[in-house]
């Protein structure tokens, strides 16, 4: 009896389906404006009852949030995006692409054991296999050769997905610095897989931040005028940040 | 779980109600959504991509829109976006919102498929996922990915056909994230806007 609303969704479906058919029995083909009203409110009622359509999650350090919300948005339009530009404009495409997939390479350990941790062993052993393949006949990883000509297709996992996978809440919303949207469980996550990030054991530390750097850079270098389009086409930008976020790691995680 | 069990028990009362109103099942109407879609898509694309516009031309513009209004459902969109407070809407308010609406939606949508370097663009169609049908009412999901050089962005269209009309987009779903939910929870924050808040709010918003 986990889901008594679900049965009861289930009848009320039903009993409408029933309904409608008689209807139909009744020849009323045309659809009156009550039927039709009927219709809208069905629709209603299903974006209102999926939880899937419409995360939610707490927002109890708004103010912090907003403050980094803000923080980030100034660091994207005054630094990151003039930086990525330039960079774009004098790096060819197969460039970025190449170190695109180098740095994507990298974190094959964070897919790897997220992949075991989820019980997912095809997919782990797949991992190991585009890493092996990737890093020796595709030169460090800067070319793709299993997803290209070997028709395999990474997986990525993540601990902030492993988490959620076993039904680990959100907990709060909560905005990072420099990494944007996030929420408590995704921001632990992050933390663990810091742990099998190799990046982050390079030393010295300048090495460590130019690499950072550059991997940010560049994956930035591909995404311009995605933020730019969702502040455009939302009402209230940091509403429509935190839902998408939160819309976007639902999915991941039921993938 | 119930859910599951529950779906041989529609089967059997679509089954059913078929036999007893003495109709033959006809091929079930979700595979001509595809199709459909994948035409408009790609007359969108054509105007996109047509030389005799000049980048941002008011024409092209107009056309884009044109084609818009034929290939989604503005109504619905709008209607589901607002949620509970649609119904505190006039008549003349609600048309004037799906207006307004429509425009922001199209302009984000097209941006979404111009803002790339178009002349390499790719849409793979994937899947076509029915949903329960409801009433004489079909839905489905339509699966694809837009792809231009080695990057990919699922894009899903939720998808619903109304007695004789053709199907329409009611939602898009880009990278997991509905439109239509997003929008929705941007409304309820706003608890305090009245309808006409909401409707200038949104001319001043296209105008730009």
């Amino acid at each position: 009896m986990k889901h008594p609303k679900l049965i009861l969704a289930g009848l009320v479906v039903m009993g409408i389906f029933l309904t409608g058919s008689l209807a139909l029995a009744n020849q009323a083909s045309a659809a009156s404006p009550e039927a039709e009203q009927n219709m809208d409110q069905l629709l209603l009622d299903e974006y209102e009852d999926t939880a899937e359509e419409a995360p939610s999650v707490a927002d109890p350090i708004y103010y912090f949030n907003y403050a980094m919300y803000a923080f980030n948005d100034k660091l994207y339009f005054y630094a990151l995006k003039p930086i990525a530009s330039g960079y774009k404009a004098i790096t060819p495409t197969l460039v970025r692409n190449g170190i695109n997939n180098f740095f994507h390479n990298l974190l094959f350990p964070v897919r790897f054991v997220n992949n075991l941790l989820q019980g997912k062993l095809v997919q782990a052993s797949d991992e190991f296999g585009i890493f092996l393949v990737n890093s020796t006949v595709g030169i460090l990883g800067f070319n793709q050769f299993a997803q290209k000509h070997l028709n395999m297709k990474t997986n990525n996992e993540d601990l902030g997905q492993t988490l959620g996978s076993w039904a680990i809440g959100d907990g709060f919303y909560l905005v990072l610095p420099l990494l944007g949207p996030s929420t408590l469980r995704d921001a632990l996550g992050r933390a663990g897989d810091s742990f099998v990030t190799p990046v982050n054991y390079v030393e010295p530390w300048e090495l460590y931040w130019g690499m950072t750097a550059i991997d940010k850079i560049n994956q930035t270098s591909f995404r311009i005028g995605d933020y730019e389009a969702l502040k455009k086409a939302s009402l209230d930008p940091y509403v429509a940040l935190r839902n998408g976020y939160l819309q976007h790691r639902k999915s991941q995680i039921r993938e | 779980m119930y859910l599951k069990i529950m779906i041989p028990f529609f089967c059997f009362f679509l089954g059913f109600s078929h036999s007893a109103l003495g109709q033959t099942t006809s091929k079930a109407p979700e595979i001509q959504a595809q199709s459909h879609l994948k035409a408009a898509v790609d007359e969108i694309l054509a105007i996109i991509q047509d030389p005799q516009f000049d980048a941002d031309s008011r024409e092209q513009e107009q056309h884009l829109y044109d084609r818009a209004v034929e290939l989604f459902d503005f109504e619905t969109f709008s209607m589901l976006s607002l949620g509970k407070k649609y119904q505190s809407f006039s008549i003349a308010q609600k048309k004037d919102f799906v207006y307004y609406f429509s425009k922001l939606i199209s302009q984000t949508y097209f941006d979404k498929l111009s803002g790339q370097e178009i002349q390499n663009i790719r849409i793979d169609y994937l899947e076509n996922l029915p949903l329960k049908p409801k009433q004489n009412i079909f839905r489905t999901d339509i699966l694809t990915e837009i792809i231009h050089g080695e990057t990919k962005i699922p894009v899903t269209y939720r998808m619903i056909k109304n007695k004789g009309a053709d199907w329409k987009i009611y939602d898009v779903k880009i990278e997991g994230v509905s439109m239509v939910a997003n929008y929705r929870e941007q409304y309820i924050q706003n608890m305090s806007q009245t309808p006409d808040d909401i409707i200038n709010e949104l001319k001043e918003k296209v105008k730009k």
